[in-house]
């Protein structure tokens, strides 16, 4: 099982579910087990939030997705172009305290951290990729 | 995703189908935005059919838990799924919503937000299908009620306006008026755009006969205006207070303008010392249809039918007067004032010149028409409703921080589903002549 899936959207809230349905696909027809697909599905929907809404500021620009399969892992790299920022230095949120005092921001990378294996940022080439990876359940 | 709206027992019923990602978020959060209406005190989400969820999803549910507290109502999930509920769960959120197995669970707990409290609460639950009305008589000694005209409606009604008519009024300092009037820096600049206009606690709002049908509205606040000053041709103000409070709920049916003064006409009979068969009614309900006109023209002696004729006489009728029956504003809220001649009642106690000069019906050739209402109406947006709370308090509130739509002369037939209504029962006119 291998190959791989790689495409490019224009940064805009309504790619999300293209995204979605477009990695669905690919990994169930590579036989991926599907308990793990809504888990990517959730990441690369809020890392692309985060893109669209802080990296690009609701401005035009585009988001490159490569999805593979291999080594027992699902890894999917998202790069932009926007400026330089490393998502996984946000602070995360404290879940404990109350609902009127707690930020609702930072919440999308803290679940991302949460189902996924393993989330990891560089710039590179003008750049931002984030690398997150799954593993699939034997 | 797909959307489905419904209201049930009062309660607005959201079902979601399919996705709610960072998009379906957005679109929830807008279509929810435009189904609340401003008396909705509970929203429930059935996500019965909705396999997903993410943090877009989260922050519109919190957006919409926080809206209906400031409401003091109840906001709850209902059906949530097993993934929904796994993200839901990991990002902290279970316990901050309301979570509950299944609509009919839901609904149950939503219902002690609404009015009539619990299911099964007792005799004292209200019918809700049956109009709830009730009076109250003011606190405090009611100092009884006059209205001070300026001009004579029959100038507006024949478009005989002179720059002779038009007085200078600051609106600051008046509570309730309407009227006919404009702004400008002089009179002859006011002339040709006097519009439909009314007063609430100091705010003017006026539909300027320039064409454009859209309405000019001020706060003496409003520092970059000054205080305002307003060239009317006609108005007709209250002087003192309301005498009772009216608290109408309605049930399976809305009221019109009609049928609320009706309601109000019976009750002002049955009262000791009798009625003098005028009212002024302030009012601040929910729509459920505004229907309205409006002159189109400003009824001055330059702008006459040429055969002398009346602007509301069917060959002018189209040229001057905008007429909208189609209802609209539904959900919105009205905050209005305006006057009622019950025309059942002898009105004796007023001078006839002085009645004809407030409305356009000869008193010597009622008809069988049952009353005469003349009512202007400012339409807001995004007010919770509250009819526990002081009348003049609120629309104060109201006028100076809700969300503004339009303001119009009101068609009798406009309908509200619920309102409070502060009624003066007017025992003299005082004309300025």
């Amino acid at each position: 099982m291998a190959g791989r899936f790689a495409f490019t959207v224009d940064a805009a809230i309504e790619n999300i579910p293209v995204v979605a349905d477009g990695i669905e696909d690919y990994l169930v027809s590579a036989g991926v087990n599907p308990a793990i697909v809504p888990d990517i599905e959730l990441a690369v929907d809020e890392v692309m939030t985060n893109i669209i809404t802080h990296g690009f500021r609701r401005q035009a620009g585009t988001i490159g997705i490569t999805c593979s399969i291999g080594e027992g892992v699902v890894r999917i790299e998202i790069r932009d172009r926007a400026p330089a920022f490393n998502p996984l230095l946000l602070k995360e949120p404290d879940i404990s305290v109350k609902l009127e005092d707690r930020p609702v921001g930072g919440l999308g990378i803290y679940l991302v951290r949460k189902v996924m294996d393993a989330v990891s940022y560089e710039y590179r080439d003008g750049e931002n990729v984030l690398t997150l990876e799954k593993k699939i359940p034997e | 995703m797909a959307m489905q709206f419904e209201r049930q027992n009062g309660i607005l019923i959201v079902r979601v189908d399919g996705r709610l990602d960072a998009f379906g978020a957005n679109e929830l959060n807008v279509r929810i935005r435009d189904a609340l209406h401003d008396d909705d005190r509970a929203l429930l989400l059935d996500l019965a059919s909705c396999q997903y969820l993410s943090s877009g999803g989260i922050r519109v549910f919190l957006a919409y838990q926080r809206e209906m507290q400031r409401r003091q109502g109840g906001f709850a999930l209902a059906g949530v799924q097993e993934y929904p509920e796994k993200v839901l769960d990991i990002a902290g959120f279970t316990c901050v919503f309301g979570i509950y197995p299944s609509v009919d669970a839901a609904m149950k707990e939503l219902s002690r937000f609404l009015p009539g409290g619990e299911p099964g609460a007792g005799p004292h639950r209200q019918d809700l299908s049956r109009n709830n009305v009730t009076f109250t008589e003011a606190a405090g000694l009611a100092a009884g009620a006059s209205l001070h005209i300026i001009g004579d409606l029959n100038n507006v009604l024949y478009s005989r306006i002179t720059e002779h008519d038009i007085r200078l009024r600051r609106f600051s300092e008046i509570e309730y008026s309407l009227g006919l009037g404009a702004l400008g820096v002089s009179v002859a600049d006011a002339m040709p755009v006097l519009g439909e206009m009314i007063t609430l606690h100091g705010s003017m709002v006026w539909l300027p006969t320039d064409g454009h049908n859209t309405p000019d509205f001020l706060t003496p606040q409003d520092p970059d205006r000054g205080d305002v000053l307003v060239y009317t041709g006609f108005a007709a103000t209250l002087r003192g207070s309301f005498s009772e409070y009216l608290t109408v709920t309605c049930g399976d049916e809305p009221l019109t303008l009609t049928g609320l003064y009706r309601l109000i006409f019976t009750h002002a009979k049955k009262r000791p010392g009798g009625f003098s068969g005028i009212v002024a009614v302030a009012l601040l309900g929910i729509v459920d249809g505004i229907a309205s006109t409006g002159v189109k023209r400003s009824p001055v002696r330059a702008n006459a039918p040429a055969d002398g004729s009346s602007i509301m006489s069917p060959p002018n009728l189209s040229e001057w007067v905008a007429t909208d029956t189609r209802y609209t504003y539904t959900g919105d809220t009205l905050v209005s004032f305006g006057i009622g001649i019950d025309l059942s009642s002898d009105l004796s106690a007023f001078d006839s010149a002085d009645v004809s000069a407030l409305s356009y019906i000869n008193p010597a050739n009622r008809g069988d028409q049952e009353m005469y209402l003349h009512n202007h109406g400012v339409v807001f947006r995004n007010v919770p409703y509250d009819d526990t709370r002081d009348l003049n308090s609120q629309i104060r509130t109201i006028v100076s921080e809700g969300e503004f739509l339009d303001m119009r002369h009101l068609l009798d037939s406009t309908r509200i589903r619920r309102a409070k209504a502060g009624i003066a029962y007017i025992q003299s006119i005082e004309r300025e002549l």
